[in-house]
């Protein structure tokens, strides 16, 4: 591919952790030209495993290879005045900054949007913080589960008899990456069309509560609190995990097929029953239902009863396990795997950006290791010497 | 002043249902981008689909949903029957005049009706289509069927969730809808930006399985690497403890706590009135308190126990520890920090949507200082009919008029064909103590709308 989609945008991040990084991948992907600014130590998430063999290695971080791919890499101690203006003038002929200090470090380092934007007016300025920089708990602090439970998420989650149950991985940070991602496209266009930059101020906690922002409507539309799980356990066609023979699945009645099929698939005449037609007949007799259905799901094995599904005209969803995510055929025919090679951990399958885009590819550079463009953008790009360089290094900005 | 509406100009057709793909449009058309949804007579299922305002279905119920208020709202409504020679006739024509079709059918449907992309860039040569679907528009599974429920345990992250030492646990099964909405409405943007660059448009195949797999992406590097799988550790964390979700005073309220540094570790033992703690063996480094975390749990869980969630959440952040609140709806819509940073919109329903009224619904997480989008309407089924095939399309009054008359368009629904949803949605709605029993509601609370405020719809 000679030519990609965002080739021609110029993106510097500054964002540690998930979110923000996250954000500068999904465009990576398509070739914007990012320059991850990281301070001397390193991205905290160098610091995440899983590492290889359990041995902790800032330049293979599970977490830092899958969030960077694609971007440039340099350090720079932005809390001293020299940083900030080197900074600076990486900021004057760039597109777009991903950033994630709060609001009180940002002024203090003079980095506020006022500030850049004098120094760049088409500058998209993308923020991203756990609150927002504005707002009475914007200085408050948050992993990944206090913005779950904060964002009404994990209020939905788990058995209602034991604790509302967070989702692990960083889900609720890798929805407001995506976020970033969409809101920073969004003011690239209008800085495409208009020519102006501007301030995008988002927070993680609202990104988190837009998933399950539908509940609010269960509230201001009837006054109906939604519960945990959403009937945990009384859904036994309606998406709970089921056992079967070497794992769960979770089946659905929904898949366009009449009720009446679902009988012959489980050799059970029983089901035909009207009584199972509708939702809200399965709960009633869920008992029942449960009776006939699960004899026929543990004799039979998970991907079994997939395949049978798609021949049937059923919607059946096995949890596979990331070894099965890994060897899946349809990923494999589909191409979804890119190779990437990484110095430290050589070649690895990472997973794709989810579109296919007709005559485009989704970048196969690696993350960046520590530092490792800092001739590229300081001496080929800001025209510092190799002397200027050494010079920064010895005083511990970059 | 520059700044006008951001995606100002930006026609999007689309032939969509449910959830996925009509909250990517939204988003869009939250920010200003003419998104006209093309709706059948006889199939309205997104328009069947609960809630209803205080439960009950009036006789438009097609004008009354809540769901489509939430995942429709900016959009025009144009009826169009493509099954009708005449109606993909016309949609043929509304594609010459606009920049962007986006469909979620099965693969196939879109060219059974004659409106695939290889036909439609035949009349637009620089249209942006994408097709959004579960496995995508290639590969063995392309003809399988999905839901969020179906997916989510596909993507792999079930596999992770749960309670330690338990099975895998499902979580809201809208999550992967929404995020393969966000997805389709980035793929959009990027296309659009393709096409101001070359002048060419293109075809976007949209996975949601894809896009959701993307969720344990690090986990899928470290199997590769030979390091050790993460385990399901309920609330816990692989390394920071304490790391939990507490329970508080009140019915089923909770509070989350989680502590990532010493430092934070001696801020709890002294919010908590237990500096002691500090100093036992047990919770003196990190890795003693992550083996000891179960203790640990215990210690917290004594301490809330007794204690209102929000004030626990607001004197443990004073203390300088991550903590917060489980919030649930009425929590959320009362949250000052919430309300300070305007995330709820008032979304005032004309007269035509019975006993709707104006609602809050939740905006946008993400402010921008100059192009700011809002809530602005919802359209009733064919509400634009007249608007886009008179004004841009140029038919005359009488040939709207015969297409009335075909049942090719309309502004109310046909006799209506099974769909997917008919079960959980056709009918009378359950009743909200069913909800209850069922477990899809907790609680049911009589008063809410006074907790709406002022500007809620009066009891009918």
């Amino acid at each position: 591919v000679v030519y990609q989609i965002l080739d021609d945008v110029v993106i510097v991040e500054l964002a540690q952790g998930v979110a923000g990084p996250l954000a500068g991948k999904l465009l990576s992907n398509w070739g914007a030209q990012v320059v991850k600014v990281e301070p001397p130590e390193g991205d905290a998430s160098r610091r995440m495993g899983p590492f290889p063999d359990d041995v902790p290695d800032p330049e293979a971080s599970g977490w830092f290879l899958d969030l960077n791919t694609g971007k440039k890499g340099i350090t720079l101690d932005v809390t001293t005045p020299t940083g900030r203006e080197i900074l600076k003038r990486l900021l004057v002929d760039a597109d777009v900054f991903i950033e994630d200090l709060s609001a009180e470090t940002q002024e203090a380092l003079g980095l506020g949007y006022e500030a850049l934007a004098q120094l760049n007016p088409r500058l998209i300025v993308s923020s991203i913080t756990p609150f927002g920089k504005h707002g009475p708990h914007a200085g408050y602090k948050a992993t990944d589960m206090v913005l779950q439970a904060l964002g009404g998420y994990m209020s939905v989650n788990g058995d209602p008899e034991q604790a509302p149950l967070s989702i692990p991985l960083e889900h609720g940070l890798h929805m407001a990456g995506r976020q970033v991602a969409l809101a920073t496209m969004m003011a690239l266009h209008h800085q495409r069309e208009r020519g102006e930059g501007q301030h995008i101020d988002t927070s993680a906690l609202e990104c988190v509560l837009m998933e399950p922002s539908f509940l609010m409507l269960w509230y201001t539309y009837l006054g109906g609190i939604e519960g945990r799980g959403r009937g945990y356990g009384l859904r036994v066609v309606d998406g709970d995990l089921k056992e079967c023979k070497d794992g769960w699945i979770a089946l659905t009645a929904d898949g366009g097929n009449p009720w009446s099929a679902f009988a012959p698939f489980f050799g059970a005449p029983e089901l035909a029953d009207e009584k199972f037609a509708s939702r809200a007949g399965r709960r009633e007799h869920r008992k029942e239902l449960e009776a006939l259905v699960e004899p026929g799901l543990k004799t039979r094995e998970k991907m079994e009863l997939f395949d049978a599904a798609i021949k049937n005209r059923f919607v059946f969803g096995p949890v596979q396990t990331p070894e099965e995510v890994l060897r899946c055929p349809q990923l494999g025919a589909r191409g979804f795997f890119r190779e990437i090679n990484h110095p430290r951990t050589g070649p690895m399958r990472y997973p794709g950006p989810g579109m296919t885009l007709a005559g485009q590819a989704p970048t196969t550079a690696p993350a960046p290791c520590l530092g490792q463009h800092n001739v590229d953008v300081y001496c080929e790009r800001l025209g510092y010497s190799r002397e200027d360089l050494t010079r920064l290094r010895t005083l511990g900005i970059v | 002043m520059l700044s006008g509406t951001m995606l100002e100009g930006v026609r999007i057709i689309t032939a969509e249902q449910v959830l996925q793909l009509p909250w990517a449009t939204m988003l869009l058309a939250e920010m200003g981008a003419e998104v006209i949804r093309v709706e059948s007579i006889t199939r309205v299922q997104t328009r069947e689909m609960r809630p209803f305002p205080e439960n009950r279905r009036g006789e438009q119920w097609w004008n009354q949903s809540g769901h489509y208020s939430f995942f429709c709202r900016n959009k025009k409504s144009l009826t169009l029957d493509l099954q009708q020679p005449r109606g993909a006739e016309l949609f043929r024509k509304l594609v010459e005049v606009s920049d962007v079709v986006t469909d979620n059918n099965r693969p196939d449907v879109m060219d059974r009706l004659g409106l695939g992309y290889e036909t439609l860039r035949t009349i637009k040569p620089d249209l942006i289509m994408l097709g959004s679907t579960g496995y995508g528009q290639t590969g063995p599974w392309r003809r399988m069927g999905a839901f969020g429920r179906s997916i989510q345990p596909m993507s792999g992250l079930y596999h992770f969730t749960g309670y330690e030492g338990g099975p895998p646990v499902g979580f809201e099964d809208n999550d992967a809808d929404v995020s393969t909405g966000w997805n389709n409405a980035l793929a959009i943007l990027l296309a659009l930006h393709h096409r101001r660059r070359t002048g060419q448009g293109m075809y976007i195949d949209m996975s949601m399985y894809e896009t959701n797999v993307n969720w344990i992406g690090p986990a899928l590097l470290g199997m590769q690497m030979g390091s050790s799988p993460y385990r399901r550790l309920g609330n816990a964390h692989h390394a920071m403890s304490p790391h939990g979700c507490y329970r508080c005073a009140g019915d089923d309220e909770w509070v989350t706590i989680a502590v990532g540094s010493d430092e934070e570790w001696r801020a709890l033992t002294v919010a908590i009135g237990k500096p002691e703690l500090a100093s036992d063996p047990r919770f003196a480094d990190a890795v003693s308190r992550w083996r000891h975390r179960k203790a640990l749990d215990d210690v917290l869980a004594a301490w809330t126990v007794g204690r209102d969630k929000t004030h626990v959440m607001h004197q443990l952040q004073q203390a300088g520890v991550p903590a917060g609140a489980v919030m649930k709806a009425p929590d959320l819509l009362a949250d000052p920090h919430l309300q300070a940073r305007g995330y709820f919109e008032w979304l005032d329903h004309p007269a035509e949507w019975e006993g709707v009224g104006c609602r809050p619904f939740p905006g946008r997480p993400y402010q921008f200082s100059k192009t700011p989008g809002s809530i602005t309407s919802v359209a009733t089924l064919g509400q634009h009919n007249r608007e886009i095939l008179g004004g841009l399309l140029g038919l005359t009054e009488s040939e709207i008029d015969e297409l009335e008359k075909q049942q090719v368009i309309g502004t109310a629904p046909a006799a209506v064909q099974s769909g997917p949803y008919q079960d959980a949605n056709r009918g009378a709605p359950v009743p909200a103590q069913k909800l209850v029993e069922y477990g899809d509601l907790s609680a049911v609370d009589p008063n809410y709308r006074t907790a709406l405020g002022r500007r809620a719809p009066e009891q009918p």
